[in-house]
């Protein structure tokens, strides 16, 4: 079980001491930063703020035949998950690849792996690699540097094989893998030439 | 959309990876073995700054490095010692380049979270950078913008009864 991360952002900040700064201050193109007077060069947005359109169920009128959000019994609902069928509203509705769900659904969805473009935590197959190959070059010495190897090769596969892997993160795994190759070459040669002379 | 990557900000205790998609930016944090990823939405950019500074840590080690060997050719003298004073001079070269052309940062600030994007030595590839995500910004939030209920036909509002009650008045 991941350990919930605490994250401290305080929203908008000067970018060289990080004392908050107040957007409405902040009109022209360079900015000098009132606590450690550092000059930076500053774009500011006033994003339109995301309007829910919920209707509580008060409002919808007598001839409303919709039934209401399964989290929000006040709410009318506007769809249903296209997971489980629950009966949701706009406040509950999360779309990804075209199809709308839940919030149970969609979590069970990142958990289980369903939903990629969700998912916050990977595991990074080049590190784990690039140590394994690491270890087995000391341990190949000791003759047991070779189940290290066939590892290291096993994460690199993994990890070519990853969905989020790109052309930027191919360097590592690649390193791992000649370095694993290596090693395992050299792990056999210690292991042969121990039965041939039977010392090391 | 295909990832594509922007940049890097690593310093001693932190390692990001920085990439584009279509609709925000992703950090990637290397967590030992883990990636963690955050977004800063397109849609929820609040400020984006940059700056320039001298980065302490590289200039720190490269000239600290190339006085390290310097010292040891002088101790050594000789060919060799000649040989290892030679050794200093990229290291020497390259920590006065980073005196001399200071580091830029591009910081982006969202709602929730932010992004750093450091480049030692490129500053016009870190102004072009800037100007891009202003612009797509920009666009992101001008397409965010629903519109409103006067410009929407008839048909659209008959089809949805229940949305045209909620800007009125609740029933007394």
């Amino acid at each position: 079980m991941p350990v919930p991360r605490v994250i401290t952002y305080a929203g908008p900040a000067c970018p060289r001491c990080n004392l908050p700064l107040s957007l409405e201050n902040l009109t022209l193109a360079e900015e000098i930063c009132p606590r450690c007077q550092g000059y930076f060069k500053a774009t500011v947005f006033h994003p339109p703020q995301r309007v829910a359109r919920v209707l509580q169920i008060g409002q919808s009128g007598p001839e409303s035949t919709t039934g209401t959000c399964a989290n929000h019994p006040r709410n009318i609902a506007v769809t249903n998950c296209g997971r489980c069928g629950l009966f949701i509203c706009s406040l509950c509705e999360l779309e990804m690849h075209g199809e709308k769900y839940c919030p149970a659904c969609f979590d069970r969805m990142t958990q289980n792996g369903g939903a990629e473009e969700a998912q916050t935590r990977f595991r990074d197959w080049g590190a784990l690699a690039i140590a394994m190959a690491l270890c087995a070059l000391v341990l190949d010495w000791a003759m047991i540097g070779v189940p290290f190897n066939v590892l290291s090769i096993y994460y690199v596969i993994r990890g070519f094989r990853d969905p989020q892997f790109s052309r930027d993160k191919a360097l590592l795994p690649a390193l791992s893998l000649l370095l694993a190759l290596v090693g395992l070459a050299w792990g056999i040669v210690v292991i042969a030439k121990f039965l041939k002379v039977g010392s090391l | 959309m295909k990832r594509r990557f922007i940049g890097r900000y690593n310093d001693v205790v932190t390692r990001h990876a920085i990439y584009a998609t279509g609709d925000a930016i992703e950090v990637d944090e290397r967590d030992n073995f883990a990636i963690v990823r955050k977004r800063v939405f397109f849609e929820d950019v609040l400020l984006i700054t940059s700056h320039e500074r001298v980065g302490i840590g590289p200039i720190f080690f490269s000239l600290g490095f190339a006085f390290f060997l310097l010292l040891v050719g002088l101790i050594a003298g000789g060919v060799a010692g000649w040989t290892t004073a030679l050794f200093s001079t990229p290291f020497f070269v390259y920590g006065i380049l980073r005196i001399q052309v200071k580091e830029t940062i591009v910081t982006v600030f969202g709602r929730r979270s932010r992004a750093r994007i450091r480049f030692a030595m490129r500053r016009r590839h870190a102004q072009q950078l800037y100007d891009e995500l202003c612009e797509q910004v920009r666009r992101a939030q001008s397409a965010m913008n629903p519109p409103a209920d006067e410009e929407r036909s008839s048909e659209e509002r008959r089809e949805e009864p229940w949305l045209t009650s909620i800007d009125s008045a609740p029933p007394q």
